[in-house]
C-alpha cells in the first residue's frame, strides 16, 4: 500500500507520542491549573504490599463471600439472642446489691424485736454492788448499837 | 491510523478565550507534527521537545497576535521555526542559508496527497529527506506535511516567495526522481 510523504515522516516520529502527550498534559496543568492525568504507575515497596493485601483479600474473602456473608448473620443473631437474654436476667450487681439489703433488713429486725422485748419484759434491779469493808472502829460501834 | 486529523474544526475561538479544553485539542493535533518538523531539521530529540513546548507556551501567550483564526496551523510553524533558528544559533551553527537560483519555476500540478510511496521506499525517502538542504527540507515538509500554500510556507520561513518556490522545485525533483524509479 503506497503512502503519502506525511504519513511516513509521522509514522517515524510515533515513538515520541508518550514523550509530547506527558509534555502537553504538564504544559496544560501548569499554565491552566488542571490536573495533570495519572499514569499507571511502576511496582514499589508500597505497592507491593498493597498488591499483597489485595489478593490475600480475594483469595480469602472475596471467593468465599456467600459462605463469610451467612457466619455473619449467624454471628449477628447469636449477638442479638445473647443481648435479649441479658435483659430478662438480673445481673451480678444486682445480684449483689440485694444480698446486702437482705442482710440490713435482718438486721432491722433484730433490733426492732429487741426494743420490743425490752418494753414489755423491763429489766430487773441490779443487784447492788458489793460494800466495801468498813474499818473495824466502824464495825465495832454498829455492834455495840445492835447489842444496845 | 495517525493520531492528526486535518479535518476537525479546529477550537481556535475557544483556546482565545483561554479554555483548556480547547488548548488542549489544539495541542494534542499539532503536536506531532511540529515535533516531525522540528526534528527534522534539528537531528536531536531533546532539543525537538524544546522546541514543540516552547512554541505551546509561546502560543498561549500570544494568541491575540493571530488575526485570523484559519492560519492557526501556519502560526503555530512560524513559532516553532523561529524556535529552531534560535536553538540553530544557541548550538553555534548558523542558519543555513543557500544561493538561490531566483528563476521562475513552473509550479507542479500535483497534490502532496498525491505524492505516494511504496513501503519500500519508506527508508529511501527518509534518507533523502536527511540529504536535502536544511532549507529546503524546510520548504518541503510545510508543504507536505500541512498543504500549506507558497504563501503561508514564505510567511513560515520569513523567505521571499521566489525563494521559496525554488526550494520547493528542487526538493521536489529530488522526490520525483524516486517516483520515476518505481514505476515499471
Amino acid at each position: 500500500m503506497n503512502k503519502t510523504l506525511r504519513e511516513i515522516v509521522l509514522r517515524r516520529h510515533l515513538s515520541a507520542q508518550t514523550r509530547l502527550d506527558e509534555m502537553r498534559q504538564q504544559l496544560l496543568s501548569e499554565t491552566f491549573d488542571r490536573p495533570v492525568p495519572q499514569r499507571p504507575r511502576q511496582f514499589v515497596g508500597a505497592d507491593i504490599i498493597g498488591t499483597a493485601m489485595i489478593s490475600l483479600w480475594r483469595e480469602l474473602f472475596w471467593r468465599a463471600r456467600h459462605a463469610w456473608a451467612g457466619l455473619a448473620l449467624v454471628w449477628l443473631a447469636l449477638l442479638a439472642v445473647n443481648l435479649v437474654i441479658c435483659d430478662t436476667r438480673p445481673d451480678d450487681a444486682t445480684r449483689a446489691d440485694s444480698g446486702q439489703g437482705a442482710i440490713q433488713a435482718l438486721l432491722r429486725d433484730e433490733q426492732q424485736l429487741r426494743t420490743e422485748l425490752a418494753e414489755i419484759a423491763p429489766a430487773e434491779p441490779l443487784a447492788a454492788p458489793p460494800t466495801p469493808p468498813r474499818p473495824r472502829s466502824e464495825r465495832r460501834v454498829a455492834t455495840t448499837n445492835s447489842c444496845a | 491510523m495517525l493520531a492528526v486529523d486535518t479535518e476537525i474544526q479546529l477550537p481556535v475561538q475557544g483556546a482565545r478565550a483561554g479554555e483548556p479544553d480547547a488548548w488542549d485539542a489544539l495541542f494534542k493535533r499539532y503536536q506531532l507534527p511540529l515535533y516531525a518538523y522540528a526534528f527534522e531539521l534539528l537531528r536531536d530529540e531533546q532539543a525537538s521537545l524544546d522546541v514543540v513546548q516552547e512554541s505551546f507556551i509561546t502560543a498561549v501567550r500570544h494568541i491575540r497576535s493571530l488575526q485570523n483564526d484559519e492560519k492557526f496551523g501556519s502560526w503555530m510553524f512560524s513559532i516553532a521555526h523561529q524556535r529552531c533558528i534560535q536553538h540553530w544559533r544557541r548550538s553555534g551553527r548558523e542558519h543555513p542559508v543557500e544561493v538561490e537560483e531566483l528563476e521562475a519555476f513552473p509550479s507542479d500540478d500535483l497534490d502532496p496527497s498525491e505524492w505516494c510511496f511504496r513501503r519500500e521506499q519508506e527508508e529511501q525517502v527518509m534518507e533523502l529527506l536527511g540529504h536535502l538542504p536544511p532549507t529546503q527540507r524546510a520548504v518541503l515538509l510545510l508543504h507536505f506535511l500541512e498543504d500549506f500554500s507558497l504563501e503561508e510556507i514564505a510567511r513560515i520561513t520569513e523567505s521571499p516567495m521566489g525563494t521559496v518556490k525554488s526550494r520547493l522545485h528542487y526538493a521536489k525533483s529530488a522526490l520525483r526522481r524516486l517516483l520515476e524509479d518505481q514505476r515499471p
